[in-house]
């Protein structure tokens, strides 16, 4: 049976798939994603390497670059991102990359707000079960799709990594992404819908307060799109107006204003529990920046991260994939 | 038939549990008894989560396996249990 993980962000496209039984392999590219003639060509007139060239009905599309790679095409930074042509055409180089034509079971995630809305469930299953034809030549069959909360991803991952006994604890996870942070609470193995949300004061605005920050100490913005391939790469400068700018700094200030506010957020939510957490599970591709926010409000906790949280939600997808 | 002779003392200092149970079953019984509970060992060590019935102090018992799954089998048991509710 092929199992596949997806989790389509708004920042990079994670993947873990593989036969059941078997050890998943995973990948991750960037979430850049645009019609092929908003690109440029190289100067010798190659084909870029980097590319992915996939299919959205007729069009043709390149997926799995840098968001800032593309002209003249906006980023979608919104809440229907999942039937924007973007998120179509990262879908098939999803599937393109898993190297399956067959996939048995396919599990992705929604943000906490979205999961909870049946319709969009429904309209997401529908979206992704069937074949897709993913380029001229080749199409790829999904036979089922499950859609659950982002954050569960997280957390199975973080239970399989650490061969975790929570079964009778009380857990908040937290899964900081792009475009928004959601967090679940599970207790006795029941999803706490109530206690459960979104907020949209995610790792794109705290980007967005550093590229603040940045421009009134030295005089110029730098686009989010800067910020986020920086990170991605693990360079841990900028050039601001020929200048080299250390980021963490400006990272660090941002995430202490941002961080708090989301917390907040949390700690309404969870005023309806009976008792407070046991333990905080912080995954996805924006933990670091979040964690010192995540541990100063839940001090008497213990605030763990799975190791390379960026693939946390796709492994757990995988996971999840095993049991249908 | 192929087989090998174990012979082996036990002592209260260095296997206490194992000194207890042998203790109270008669001399002649006690190489069948360790066979038993090394059946129960290997199983747990297998991990094979297979339910293996042994027949001890003359009654049947059903035996779990108790080893701890692994990580990945812990995980896909929760999600297992979630998968409905979610």
């Amino acid at each position: 049976m092929n199992i596949l993980g997806i989790d389509i962000g708004y920042s990079n496209l994670k993947l873990a798939f593989s036969k059941s039984g078997e050890k998943p392999k995973t990948i991750l590219r960037p979430a850049g994603a645009a019609p092929a003639d908003r690109f440029g060509n190289r100067f010798d007139g190659k084909v870029q390497a980097d590319f992915l060239h996939v299919l959205v009905g007729d069009e043709e599309f390149v997926a799995g670059v840098s968001p800032d790679r593309a002209e003249m095409w906006t980023r979608s930074l919104h809440a229907d991102y999942a039937s924007s042509h973007s998120y179509k055409a990262l879908f098939h180089a999803g599937l393109l990359l898993s190297e399956m034509d067959m996939i048995d079971t396919l599990v992705t995630g929604l943000p906490v707000s979205q999961y909870l809305d049946e319709n969009r469930k429904k309209v997401l299953v529908e979206q992704m079960q069937g074949t897709h034809q993913v380029t001229p030549k080749r199409a790829v069959t999904v036979e089922n799709v499950k859609v659950v909360p982002q954050p569960i991803g997280g957390l199975l991952d973080y239970i399989a990594q650490e061969d975790a006994d929570i079964e009778d604890a009380r857990v908040l996870v937290i899964d900081p992404g792009f475009f928004s942070v959601d967090w679940v609470v599970i207790a006795h193995k029941d999803l706490h819908r109530q206690s459960s949300g979104t907020s949209l004061n995610a790792s794109s605005v705290v980007l967005e307060e550093a590229s603040r920050l940045i421009a009134k100490d030295h005089g110029s913005a730098v686009n989010t799109e800067t910020l986020e391939n920086a990170i991605r790469s693990g360079k841990s400068t900028v050039l601001v107006l020929g200048q080299r700018v250390d980021l963490a700094p400006y990272i660090e200030q941002a995430a202490q204003t941002v961080g708090p506010v989301v917390l907040e957020a949390i700690q309404k939510s969870l005023r309806i529990e009976s008792r407070m957490p046991d333990l905080v599970v912080l995954v996805g591709g924006g933990a670091t920046f979040f964690r010192d926010a995540v541990q100063n409000t839940f001090d008497k906790l213990k605030v763990v991260t799975p190791k390379d949280a960026v693939y946390s939600n796709a492994r757990g997808f995988w996971l999840m994939g095993n049991t249908l | 038939m192929t087989g090998f002779r174990v012979i082996m003392t036990v002592t209260e200092e260095a296997s206490p549990e194992l000194y207890k149970a042998l203790k109270a079953v008669p001399s002649r019984l006690r190489a069948e008894r360790v066979r038993t509970l090394s059946a129960i060992g290997l199983t747990a060590v297998s991990g094979t989560g297979v339910q293996t019935r042994i027949i001890a102090s003359g009654s049947e018992h059903p035996v779990q396996d108790k080893a701890a799954p692994s990580g990945s089998a812990r995980a896909v048991s929760f999600a297992r249990s979630l998968a409905d509710g979610v």
